[in-house]
């Protein structure tokens, strides 16, 4: 516990910051001091010694501060500040980066050559290379901003440029439309001139004096147009007078008064005609009662002789009714009477039978005759109450006669009164009324083409102002349409300046591309050197330490990637088997053993091949997920590095430090032994 | 001549009319002619997106209830109800009529007294408009759209808002 954090400290105290804690916030890096230690201060000292000479290096800081006090005392002179700066590049003549690159294997190195996921891999293999300076650069082109703005900038120029050509388009269509409305009044295209118009303006007002001197009407005093503008004016004041020049010239009171006698007069002919029509109707019933029932004479003498035979009907049937009461008296007598003599004759008499002969006579002769008298009685009323009828609807009939008459009279006179002359049968009627209507006639025709003739003026008057108003339409959308780009300087001039910032701006794109390319170019260029030197020594480490059963060789390769306009390198690391041809991603294949050694072999290469070699080597826990195997192997390499460098190993693995003792490689042991509030503290063994 | 505050008047309207359907145009043109006329210092004591009239405005001793006519096409048709609807409040009956797409856009200001109902041309129209408030307001109207057209095509509620700070 704390390994790395000790390591940290010695990158801290050499450089004053550390390449892989980026997560660190503020500029104060304040995580690097102990919390807990009196007076809040992180002081770091180095002993570095080539054998002949030794530099005490050590770097002081104080909570909450963003400075730091470095200082390097050499054999002969302490160096502070940017001066112990410049004599730390003079003694190691790396950086930071370069330092981490070959001096300090990192765990996050490690780490980042074994992830999956290909971005972080690939900044992690361009880290080992040296190349994410490139990277940062390439990064930093703002390409796809530019290319965003130039975005923003046309849409901006497109909304302008629209704002315009709606309005061109729309003056256009309403061009087209008034156009179109001349080329209907029969005027060519080319000709819709001012001159034309005025042209057609005098002829206009011509036409107004004549029609004026022809039909004794007021002169009107109408100034000619003199521009576009005037127009307008002058049509509406010319409609005016039309309107004026119709209403007193053409008045309808004439024709109405014509049309009005006409239907008048077809009038009375219709009625009088119904009215005859009518009476022969009525006249054809009188005939007919006439011919079935007689004359109106005849009738009521028919009614007389029928009224005098239902009085002798009754009489007759009073008389029955004595002869009737007489026989009844007599049956009643019989009836009391018994064994007597006849009244009359004085014989005695059978009663009970002479009453029975005497009901049985005198009731069936008396019924007889009540009956035949009813009957006869009763058909002379039905005959007299039809008679009546008829006397009835004929009195109707000639009544009616006599009201059709009077209106026939009525008609006659009415027709006298209109036609001022005396009417007094058909005949005079029909010949009166159809000479009339002659007359009437021949004035409506002659109003008729007088009208005519005065609407065809007008109506030319009309069309002519119609084509002088269409032509100052056209005149003055044609003017609009000139001015459009003038209203819309504002814009105009906009949308300039947006196309001259839309043009350098994808100048500027153009050449960041070329920039961004080029780095791109050199990007995979170095690292491809990278790999072609170091892939033989990576190959026989990676055999050394994997050891796979399966894969033998292990190869990088790098590749320019096109990252949204940006171009980066992308790395692929595989794994192959040369026996059988066969070869793998060691990242989706390889275990955590396998993949940290893969990633050990990268790591021990690099730091012999790259330029900047120093004489010792960090590892941080290198022993990570190995097994056995793997730590014998990571062992002899070792060892063998050891024979070059001096080998600075944080590690808690006590079976990888026997195995370097077993190896016969000089260690010498610090070991952490307590912790108290002013940190670890570490001891040698 | 083409008046340059109209031609502008019609670069904003247009970009409404593409922008809104034709419904949403004829409201959002209501409000923003409400607000041109608050602009010129009229008080809007009535507002209503349904129903007659669409607005009643008042400053001073004058005040004119408004019938808002605002068609994408180049007729108005005036209804007998749209005439009966600002009569008889009080106030001076007026139909306002928008004459987009004609590029001179702007709103004509008629007496109620002058249209009887039926379909006119927006150019027919001209002739009743009271030429004083149409220039008044026109001119106003052009200002506020270029203040709330953007606001007009995003929310249009808000116009209602403003008309009733």
């Amino acid at each position: 516990m704390g390994k790395t954090s000790t390591l940290t400290a010695i990158e801290w105290c050499l450089f004053g910051d550390i390449a892989y804690l980026v997560h660190l916030e503020g500029r104060t890096r304040d995580e690097l001091v102990n919390q807990f230690a009196a007076g809040g201060m992180a002081n770091v000292v180095l002993h570095l010694s080539d054998g002949s000479t030794t530099y005490e290096i050590s770097r002081r800081k104080k909570i909450g501060s963003i400075r730091t006090d470095f200082k390097i005392v050499g054999p002969d002179k302490e160096y502070q500040g940017d001066e112990a700066d410049q004599k730390l590049f003079q003694i190691f003549k790396v950086t930071i980066d370069d330092f981490i690159r070959a001096t300090y294997l990192h765990q996050e190195s490690i780490k980042g050559l074994l992830v999956e996921e290909t971005a972080s891999r690939d900044e992690a293999l361009d880290r080992l290379f040296g190349l994410e300076r490139i990277r940062n650069v390439v990064e930093s082109v703002p390409i796809r901003k530019i290319k965003e703005n130039v975005g923003d900038l046309e849409q901006k120029k497109a909304s302008l440029s629209r704002k315009i050509e709606g309005a061109v388009e729309q003056c256009q269509l309403d061009l087209n439309r008034l156009q179109a409305k001349a080329g209907d009044l029969g005027i060519p295209q080319g000709e819709v001139t001012i001159d034309l118009a005025f042209k057609i303006s005098e002829s206009i007002v011509r036409s107004l004096e004549s029609l004026a001197s022809e039909y004794s009407l007021q002169p009107a005093t109408i100034a000619l147009p003199s521009d576009i503008l005037q127009i307008d004016s002058f049509e509406r004041k010319l409609k005016q007078v039309l309107r004026d020049y119709e209403t007193s010239m053409i008045g309808t009171g004439k024709i109405t008064e014509l049309n009005s006698s006409k239907a008048q007069l077809e009038g009375v002919i219709r009625r009088y005609q119904e009215n005859l029509k009518e009476s022969a109707s009525n006249d054809t019933r009188i005939n007919e009662l006439v011919a079935k029932y007689g004359s109106s004479e005849e009738i009521t003498s028919q009614l007389d002789e029928l009224d005098k035979r239902i009085q002798s009907c009754e009489i007759q049937r009073n008389q029955i009714d004595v002869s009737s009461r007489l026989v009844e008296d007599a049956i009643a007598l019989l009836q009391t009477a018994s064994g007597e003599n006849c009244p009359v004759c004085g014989h005695p008499i059978d009663p009970r039978r002479i009453l029975r002969e005497l009901e049985e006579k005198a009731r069936r002769r008396i019924r007889q005759e009540i009956i035949t008298l009813d009957n006869e009685r009763l058909d002379l009323q039905r005959r007299k109450r039809e008679l009546d009828d008829v006397m009835t609807i004929a009195s109707r009939l000639f009544d009616r006669r006599k009201a059709i008459t009077e209106v026939g009279r009525n008609i006659l006179e009415e027709a006298s009164k209109m036609l001022g002359q005396p009417i007094s049968s058909d005949q005079d009627l029909s010949d009166a009324v159809r000479e009339r209507l002659s007359e009437i006639e021949v004035q409506i025709n002659e109003f008729n083409l007088a009208y005519a003739k005065r609407a065809a003026a007008f109506d030319n008057i009309r069309l002519d102002l119609e084509k002088v108003g269409v032509i100052g339409e056209v005149l003055k959308k044609e003017d609009d349409f000139a001015q459009i780009s003038s209203h819309f300087k504002a814009e105009s001039d906009e949308i300039k300046q947006l196309a001259a910032a839309i043009a350098e701006l994808v100048a500027l794109e153009q050449q960041l591309s070329s920039i961004v390319r080029v780095a791109g170019q050199i990007q995979v260029g170095l690292a491809s050197d990278m790999i072609h030197v170091s892939q033989r020594d990576i190959e026989s480490n990676y055999k050394r330490m994997c050891n796979h059963q399966a894969y033998d060789g292990l190869k990088i390769e790098v590749r320019p990637r096109d990252v949204r306009g940006l171009v980066k390198n992308s790395y692929s690391i595989r794994a192959y088997s040369s026996k059988l041809g066969k070869e793998t991603f060691v990242s989706t294949r390889f275990s955590a053993g396998q993949m940290n050694s893969v990633a050990l072999s990268i790591c021990f290469s690099l730091t012999r091949v790259l330029p900047l070699r120093l004489g010792f080597l960090i590892l941080d826990d290198p022993s990570q997920s190995l097994d056995r195997e793997h730590k014998e192997a990571l062992t002899e390499i070792l060892k063998e590095v050891s024979g070059e460098k001096q080998l600075t190993i944080a590690t808690q693995d006590e079976e990888l430090l026997k195995l370097i003792q077993s190896a016969s490689v000089p260690v010498e042991i610090f070991e952490f032994t307590s912790w108290d509030t002013e940190g670890p503290r570490i001891e040698e063994r | 001549m083409l008046e340059h505050a109209y031609l502008r008047a019609w670069a904003e309207v247009n970009d409404l009319a593409k922008a809104l359907d034709s419904s949403e145009f004829g409201r959002v043109c209501q409000c923003l002619l409400a607000l041109g006329f608050k602009e010129i210092g009229y008080r809007v004591s009535h507002f209503q997106y349904v129903g007659r009239p669409d607005f009643i405005i008042e400053r001073s001793n004058e005040g004119y209830s408004v019938e808002v006519k605002a068609p994408l096409g180049n007729k108005v048709i005036i209804k007998p109800e749209d005439l009966l609807g600002i009569e008889g409040l009080g106030h001076n009956p007026i139909v306002a009529a928008l004459t987009y797409p004609e590029l001179a856009t702007r709103w004509l200001i008629i007496a109620a007294a002058r249209l009887t109902p039926r379909k006119y041309s927006k150019s027919e129209l001209t002739r009743f408009s009271n030429s004083i408030i149409e220039k008044e307001v026109s001119n106003a109207f052009g200002k506020v759209l270029v203040k709330f057209k953007e606001r007009a095509v995003t929310r249009t509620s808000i116009l209602r808002e403003l008309l009733e700070d």
